[in-house]
């Protein structure tokens, strides 16, 4: 006797879907975690966790609901599990990470539009500077490597880095001032 | 707390520079004030964005020639395959998101005192490299494809890697060995296709004029002509110029624009007196083959030169020294001279004599180690010697008394160098006379022939300081 193939339960994430959600919420997994764990490796331990952790629990997710800000909370779990393991001395206090946890998810949107802007506020650096960051984010760079190559002080090239930090940071804020006149 | 020193914190933060007392300081700020942590959100998200997220770079900067791949392409190409493995094998795999090891085939092996500037590949010893252009502004870097070919860049220069067999030069020098596993290596350059038979040989291009110039040191090449269906061989000991369009065998060596220098400010404060050279030639004149090919210009050339009338050469606005495996008029040494009567010398504390290098566009860097350089003063005997008519051997004979030396790294053709010491000092002091003269030369000598030659701006230099003395007298 011939019978109908079953339908496939919505509810049901395979390991296909998994991999798709998971790769199209990876960078904002890292953007989370990156909020307690600036070190970008550190970070990218964490969300390596983040991926164990969430298909463990793949059965408690609803696919009908957006996958990143569920995998989110796992990642910041799992970020102030590894902030745990270091010196209570070297990390910020358990409140204020728990306020800053509640505090990125509040301002998603926000800092996605000054992500946005940030993308404009990039093309606007001198080249010199550009090509540090570039170096530094981009092809991971250590501080040294780039005193290094640009023949400059691992001082000089910290301080370079945190004067372009700030040269975004106030960029960004000029354009989200424009848009907010327009 | 004022918002600078929270944002400094914060920046301490992001780059996990801050003790933990900067880490308290910022934990108790971010508890108690809401816009602390809204800043600390945004700059963690900032930094956080140029970390992660590899589409920021993907719009070209001008100083960019075009993006990197982007990391995440490979790891969705595999997804189909990938569905069979486990989970874990997946995540084990797509976590290394900046792995390239499919696309590269070459490394980089070695640098000596190098400076990129806006290459599209990644510049550290030992990087692995796929197609992209390398920019070498200063230095030598050492390349190995996987082919088994070598290539030293020696800047200023600029490289497209292709492939393991193939790399297109636009600009500058690369000297390359190829062993038998390359043969048939290939550098692509805008006028002429450089194809390697088993070899060591140098590659120039000159990227305004498209000239490439191709000298064999072993074994054979050929020059494929992209304008015509001429191939020329050259054996060991050949040169070839290829010009754009057209061709004209010549046997010279290069000439590059001179850069300017970007020093570290002077370390000498308010209590120091500079004074500039009055006289700067160097023995050593060969004739200039570059402009003039003709055997009778040349002859007229090197008479004229002497006599002091072409003063705009790029020879009189440096003053070359050399030491090359021969001996001869190629092998130049650098004379100076200070007029110091306008100072009471016994009164001199300290003296710092400065010079500022910068390329000549003669020779190979790769043909030289660390180079030494010793300065001589010259005492006893010395004549007023005339700077437009030194020749080849300076004049009269005087005493050269040693003085000290310093060091340029291999591959390092510009910057402020010189000699800061007690003899340099004494030596002034002493002098019998208030016109007092250096000599400047190469101890270490080349490692083959046609190796570089370093030259040091004169006071005719348009655009650097002149030869310096910095005179600290006492009060």
């Amino acid at each position: 006797m011939m019978v109908d193939p079953p339908e496939p339960n919505p509810r049901i994430c395979t390991h296909k879907d998994f991999i798709r959600l998971f790769l199209e919420a990876e960078k904002d997994l890292l953007r989370y975690v990156m909020v307690l764990i600036p070190n970008v490796a550190d970070a990218r331990d964490v969300v390596q966790e983040t991926a164990v952790a969430l298909w463990d629990k793949i059965d408690r997710y609803d696919p009908a609901k957006p996958f990143a800000p569920w995998a989110c909370r796992f990642a910041l779990n799992e970020a102030k599990m590894f902030l745990r393991k270091k010196s209570r001395q070297y990390r910020l206090a358990d409140e204020v990470v728990n306020l800053l946890e509640i505090e990125r998810m509040e301002n998603a949107d926000q800092l996605d539009a000054r992500q946005y802007f940030l993308r404009e506020c990039l093309k606007t650096l001198p080249s010199k500077n550009a090509e540090l960051v570039h170096e530094y984010y981009f092809n991971e760079l250590s501080v040294e490597e780039l005193g290094k190559h640009f023949e400059r002080s691992v001082e000089a090239v910290y301080k370079t880095l945190q004067r372009v930090r700030q040269a975004l940071h106030a960029c960004i804020e000029n354009k989200l001032q424009l848009e907010a006149k327009l | 707390m004022r918002e600078e020193e929270l944002r400094n914190l914060i920046d301490a933060h992001l780059c996990e520079t801050l003790d933990t007392d900067g880490v308290k300081e910022l934990s108790d700020h971010l508890s108690q004030n809401a816009d602390a942590r809204k800043l600390y959100l945004e700059m963690t998200d900032l930094n956080a964005s140029l970390a992660v997220d590899e589409t920021m770079w993907v719009t070209q900067p001008e100083w960019m020639e075009k993006p990197k791949a982007e990391p995440a392409l490979p790891f969705r190409s595999f997804i189909p395959w990938a569905l069979a493995a486990s989970v874990v094998f997946l995540l084990s795999l797509f976590f290394w998101p900046k792995q390239k090891e499919d696309s590269t085939f070459a490394l980089i092996k070695d640098s000596h005192s190098a400076t990129w500037e806006g290459s599209d590949l990644t510049t550290t010893v030992g990087s692995r490299l796929g197609d992209g252009t390398l920019r070498l502004a200063e230095g030598l870097a050492i390349l190995k494809f996987d082919s088994g070919a070598e290539v030293t860049l020696e800047a200023p220069v600029s490289l497209k890697l292709i492939d393991s067999m193939k790399c297109e030069l636009t600009n500058g020098t690369a000297v390359t060995y190829v062993p038998d596993s390359a043969l048939g290596f290939r550098i692509i350059t805008p006028e002429a296709d450089i194809v390697d038979y088993g070899t060591r040989f140098s590659v120039t291009v000159f990227e305004e004029t498209g000239e490439t110039h191709t000298r064999v040191m072993e074994g054979k090449v050929k020059v494929e002509y992209n304008q015509s269906n001429l191939i020329v061989e050259l054996s060991a000991g050949e040169r070839h110029t290829v010009q754009s369009k057209g061709t004209v065998n010549t046997d010279e060596e290069n000439h590059q624009e001179l850069d300017t220098i970007q020093d570290k400010p002077l370390e000498h404060g308010a209590d120091w007196t500079f004074f500039e050279s009055s006289k700067g030639a160097f023995v050593g004149r060969i004739p200039n083959h570059l402009f003039f090919t003709d055997d009778k210009e040349v002859v007229n050339l090197f008479r004229d030169t002497y006599v002091g009338e072409f003063h705009n050469q790029n020879s009189d606005i440096l003053l070359l020294v050399k030491n090359a495996i021969s001996q001869g008029p190629m092998n130049r040494k650098a004379y100076i001279e200070f007029d110091l009567s306008q100072i009471n010398r016994t009164s001199i504390e300290e003296a710092d004599l400065l010079l500022h290098f910068a390329p000549s566009g003669w020779g190979l860097a790769s043909h030289l180690p660390d180079c030494t350089f010793k300065v001589f003063g010259l005492t006893g005997e010395v004549p007023d010697w005339d700077e437009a008519n030194l020749g080849d051997k300076f004049p009269g004979n005087p005493e050269n008394v040693y003085l000290g030396s310093f060091v340029l790294a291999k591959g390092v053709q510009k910057g402020r160098f010189g000699l800061r010491n007690e003899n340099l000092t004494n030596f002034l002091k002493s002098h019998p006379s208030s016109q007092i003269s250096f000599m400047v030369m190469r101890e270490t000598k080349e490692t083959e022939e046609g190796g570089l030659v370093h030259g040091f701006a004169s006071r005719r230099h348009p655009s650097l300081p002149a030869p310096t003395l910095a005179i600290r007298l006492a009060p």
